[in-house]
């Protein structure tokens, strides 16, 4: 096929275009990252664009010595893990029997999961209930109130609908329990499904500081990574954790101290990391999962 | 059969199903239906001692508080503002993303390029807001930097404080943020059209620009439409995450939104009755907003999310 010189030079470029826009889109990551290696002193005098002028670990012994920091971040990481899980269990249940359609009061029950997604009681009688129930402040504030989400029980339940119905006959008619049924047949037939709720839940509980903010107290014992961050974007977290560093390792002298902003940085370092490292492998999950749940007809 | 037979041999059957789901039904009752209950206390003067069924009733004081506040009218046009700049210029943005996406021939180069357009949608806001106030500051930001080097300014801008550049800067956030997960859906619909229509096109003479004209921004048309209807359902949702973390008193004059609204008066000043209040208000509003779009929608093709 012929191609003409103007059509050349539009794919060039539009080749071009789009590097440098990805190198935008890159750019601040690379940024945030170089002044987290940066010395501490010299990043105060700003000025620091791609790579770090003086490099320093610093940041990140401190990062790994603030108990603060050591244990949000193993908040973090509990709550994603255990909350998801939990997550996948109770949206494949439901989702499980909301696929049958013999099911009585099968489109009530629909109904009552869709319109929770269009309507809330707002922030205000959340808070009030999870103080009355006892959760403020509580592990379980992560893990139950957010027990399954309406959108993926949805796409689930449209997946196990198209599922071979003579399939589950023929293991129900082989005695095979419900529970069985779910676990051993329709679990496994589903893993593109499962696979991208899981990583739908999962960034959501590691994005999260909603919940974190604003019911609980946001401090040592249930603070997330995400939870820190807002204190340290908001209050002058990061100074504090500088100077209890210093007086800390007071002993080291000639070892350059950390300053606030490097700490910053090397917060959001690590709460981004280990998101940038896994979403490129799960492209093909969110891809088809937003194509499968976003406009019916 | 009998109906309240058939209804007793279908519960004996799905006995089990029935029993799976309870637990879950008395969940969904405790946390997401008690509290649509609790706005009840936007009719009354709520105390934490008395409860939600011991406190006084106020009618519609609350209500009629915030509508004669001077507040009022800020709150509501940066609410709707926001919303519906990050509307119009993200979904622009994503069509002609991906539009030129699908131009790129190099499959690695173009799998590249969608990947870290995603990278974004991934992050908290919390996080934008830490890399935003890196890069933007007024002292030694590298944005200003840049500008300062290449004469663009001669005194760096004051993205963070300024009021009057908020509504750029946020909507230049959403964009950034959004665009490229939104443009999968439309990347979809391009990879869908026929490949016929652009050969004839071709053979009729048609050059690049007049292909992406006249087939391939056509053919997208619908779902565009649908897109941008069903969003304007959303558009009193302006999100608290960016409007907490990029909101300062500097730029609370543009920054305001209602469910940001809603934190400071509601739930900082421990005026609970009159933030539920505004919460209900903006949840039945948003909830009216989205039926009606999805008729709409529905009416001109038959297409919605309910």
């Amino acid at each position: 096929m012929l191609i003409s010189r103007g059509e050349k030079v539009f794919h060039f470029v539009n080749a071009i275009l789009l590097l440098i826009l990805s190198f935008s889109i890159l750019y601040p990551f690379l940024h945030i990252l170089a002044v987290s290696l940066n010395d501490g002193n010299d990043a105060m005098s700003r000025g620091v664009v791609l790579w770090p002028r003086k490099f320093s670990l610093a940041a990140y012994e401190l990062v790994f010595k603030e108990p603060l920091l050591f244990h949000s971040a193993y908040v973090s990481v509990f709550r994603t893990v255990v909350g998801t899980l939990i997550n996948l269990i109770g949206t494949a249940v439901i989702a499980y029997v909301l696929a049958n359609r013999q099911l009585l009061f099968r489109r009530t029950t629909i109904f009552l999961f869709l319109f929770t997604m269009y309507f809330n009681g707002g922030l205000i009688p959340e808070f009030l209930l999870i103080r009355s129930l006892g959760l403020y402040d509580q592990m379980a504030v992560y893990l139950l109130p957010g027990l399954v989400a309406a959108m993926p029980i949805m796409i689930m339940r449209q997946f196990f609908e198209d599922l071979p119905q003579a399939l589950l006959e023929s293991a129900r008619i082989d005695g095979a329990s419900e529970f069985r049924t779910l676990m051993r047949i329709v679990i496994p037939m589903s893993t593109p499904v499962m696979a991208t709720m899981a990583l739908l839940y999962a960034v959501g509980h590691w994005t999260s500081w909603y919940d974190t903010y604003f019911f609980t107290r946001n401090d040592g014992k249930l603070a997330t990574l995400q939870g820190i961050l807002v204190k340290i974007l908001m209050e002058s977290e990061a100074q504090r954790m500088a100077s209890d560093y210093s007086s800390l390792m007071e002993s080291m002298r000639g070892e350059s101290k950390p300053t606030s902003e490097v700490i910053r940085m090397a917060t959001i370092t690590i709460t981004t990391l280990p998101v940038l490292c896994v979403y490129p492998f799960l492209q093909k999950y969110f891809v088809s999962g937003m194509t499968l749940g976003a406009v019916k007809e | 059969m009998t109906r309240i037979a058939e209804f007793r041999t279908k519960l004996k059957q799905q006995k089990v199903w029935l029993l799976m789901l309870l637990p879950f039904m008395a969940h969904l009752f405790l946390f997401k239906y008690t509290p649509m209950y609790g706005n009840l206390i936007a009719f009354k003067n709520y105390s934490f001692k008395k409860g939600i069924l011991g406190s006084p009733w106020a009618g519609w004081k609350w209500f009629e508080f915030f509508f004669n506040s001077p507040d009022l009218y800020i709150v509501l046009r940066n609410t709707v503002v926001i919303s519906v700049l990050a509307l119009i210029f993200t979904t622009i943005a994503s069509i002609v993303f991906a539009i030129l996406v699908c131009e790129l021939r190099n499959t690695y180069m173009k799998k590249f390029v969608q990947t870290v357009s995603y990278l974004p949608h991934f992050i908290s806001w919390v996080v934008v807001a830490g890399i935003a106030f890196t890069l933007l500051t007024i002292d030694g930001g590298t944005v200003n930097q840049l500008l300062l080097a290449l004469h663009i300014v001669d005194k760096p801008i004051n993205f963070l404080g300024d009021t009057n550049l908020y509504w750029p800067l946020i909507t230049f956030l959403n964009v950034w943020k959004n665009a490229g997960y939104n443009s999968i859906l439309y990347i979809a619909a391009i990879a869908s059209i026929d490949k016929m229509l652009y050969e004839s096109a071709i053979i009729d003479g048609a050059n690049k620009w007049k292909q992406i004209i006249h087939i391939t921004l056509p053919c997208m048309r619908p779902t565009i439409v649908i897109l941008l209807i069903l969003s304007l359902g959303y558009v009193l949702n302006a999100g608290l995450d960016q409007q907490f973390f990029m909101g300062n008193p500097m730029n609370v004059e543009h920054s305001q939104v209602l469910e940001t609204y809603i934190v400071r008066y509601g739930l900082q000043q421990l005026e609970y009755s009159y933030g539920t209040a505004v919460g209900l208000f903006r949840s039945l509003v948003s909830l009216v907003f989205v039926i009606v779009a999805n008729m709409i929608s529905r009416k001109m093709f038959r297409m919605g999310v309910f």
